[in-house]
């Protein structure tokens, strides 16, 4: 409740290379598409495993969101080209993911466990 | 003769890079028409990165217009909400939802007053019952009859005391219960937001179901809003839910605007005693523990009771009462928090 929410001010789909967010407080992050959708927090993928998702036809540079759609104020949710669109992705998920090397300290270990 | 029907079979056969299935499977053709030749196909590209579909038109142009008969394809790009999104309402300034996670505490009562303190003070303001389990709000604002439906399935709002109100009681008997399984309850939801025509408004009140269930997560998910206000009662248990509440508005990163302290103490009619019948201090340790503060104290006054009841709020029965006052004093508050809140929502771009 102190601490106010991260909130992005632009979320932008750069096609196949990936999703870039502006934050309100002026961080940027970019994530690469089989990153993100290696984390959906659907509950789905989460039992299942990242690896078991639905599997790509396509090269993986084919994977890219379809189309993105706020979720109330705290979330958006991804449509990905692979058919999965169950993911409601928090902007705290999101913020906590920013593989950026300010956000991900650089040791290595352990990345991606989310 | 070409028919719509052999155009979709062209169109299920195009399946641009990227994605596993056709277009049609994957749900992005939205509309297909075809009139004296002109097939006009709406196809969702979403967001398919740019190169790809203009291939994907090139191609649907191509499949489409071998078909015999065919003299023109347009295929139009169109941009669809999925089902879980945000329904965006036009024309509302603030959603405000009042909510209690323990039902018995007023909330209606205090949703109904609060929206009328709000009219006072030059609001243009809607009241959505989303109690669909229980409606109240026909029975507080004197209300009854059926919302005229009108082209398109829209629904226009009934009005009392210059609110425009809608209610699932207004689609009830007086006697059937309400027992429905969550999805519809939701879906139910959905329609109100949707269809209902409520104009121009600066707020619009929603009284929540109490709980913290489908419909209270359907709301909070999909609907802008822009802050809850708690409804308790000063007791422990009360209390104890209402952090539960307070849980799920901060999971979903809307604000909690403030807690309404209702039922905070009784005062005798006839030697003026006040007396605290369920406790004193629960809003209060609301207030340290979540730094939500307390937006006002209602005390049990029989009128309120008495105007709820005979369909006439207090605030409009009697907008000089004491009672009417704090109501007055906290749709101010509400005001301004919601004027603090207010923050963009994020555009999507590319």
């Amino acid at each position: 409740m102190t601490e106010s929410p991260p909130t992005p001010r632009e979320i932008r789909r750069l096609g196949a290379q990936g999703v870039r967010i502006v934050w309100a407080d002026g961080h940027t992050s970019e994530y690469r598409n089989d990153y993100l959708r290696d984390r959906c927090p659907c509950a789905a993928c989460r039992e299942r495993g990242p690896r078991r998702l639905p599997v790509m036809n396509d090269p993986a540079d084919a994977l890219y969101p379809l189309q993105i759609g706020l979720v109330g104020r705290y979330a958006v949710s991804i449509q990905w080209s692979d058919g999965h669109d169950t993911g409601i992705y928090s902007y705290h998920t999101l913020r906590a993911l920013c593989p950026c090397a300010q956000c991900q300290p650089p040791a290595g270990a352990g990345a991606g466990a989310a | 003769m070409t028919g719509i029907a052999d155009v979709r079979e062209r169109l299920a056969e195009i399946r641009p890079p990227g994605l596993n299935r056709d277009i049609v499977a994957a749900g992005l053709v939205r509309e297909v028409d075809l009139r004296e030749g002109v097939v006009t196909v709406q196809l969702m590209p979403g967001p398919l990165p740019p190169p790809i579909v203009e291939a994907t038109v090139a191609d649907i142009r191509r499949a489409v217009g071998a078909l015999p008969d065919v003299t023109r394809v347009d295929v139009q790009l169109a941009r669809g909400p999925a089902e879980t999104e945000t329904i965006a309402l036009p024309g509302i300034g603030d959603i405000v939802a009042v909510f209690s996670t323990k039902g018995g505490v007023g909330k209606s009562t205090v949703a109904v007053n609060l929206a009328c303190a709000l009219t006072q003070l030059g609001q243009r303001v809607g009241v959505l019952d989303a109690d669909i389990y229980g409606p109240s709000l026909p029975t507080m604002l004197g209300l009854s009859g059926r919302p005229q439906v009108v082209e398109q399935s829209k629904v226009i709002p009934l009005e009392r005391y210059g609110l425009r109100v809608m209610s699932m009681g207004f689609f009830l008997d007086d006697t059937s219960p309400v027992i429905w399984r969550g999805p519809l309850v939701t879906g139910l939801l959905r329609q109100f937001l949707k269809d209902v025509q409520w104009g121009e408004l600066d707020v619009l009140v929603v009284d929540m179901p109490p709980g913290t269930g489908d419909a209270q997560l359907t709301l909070v998910q999909q609907v802008p809003l822009s802050g809850g206000v708690v409804v308790t009662t000063p007791q422990v248990v009360s209390v104890a839910d209402v952090e539960r509440g307070i849980a799920m508005f901060n999971q979903v990163n809307t604000p909690v605007l403030g807690i309404v302290e209702n039922m905070s103490e009784y005062v005798c009619p006839h030697c003026g005693t006040r007396d605290e019948l369920f406790g004193s201090g629960g809003a209060a340790r609301l207030e340290r523990e979540f730094g939500v503060p307390v937006l006002g104290r209602i005390p049990i006054v029989p009128a309120i009771r008495a105007s709820g009841d005979a369909g006439t709020p207090l605030v409009v029965e009697q907008p000089d009462h004491p009672v009417s006052q704090v109501y007055t004093a906290i749709a101010s508050e509400v005001l301004e928090r919601v004027a603090a809140e207010r923050a963009p929502a994020p555009r999507i771009v590319g």
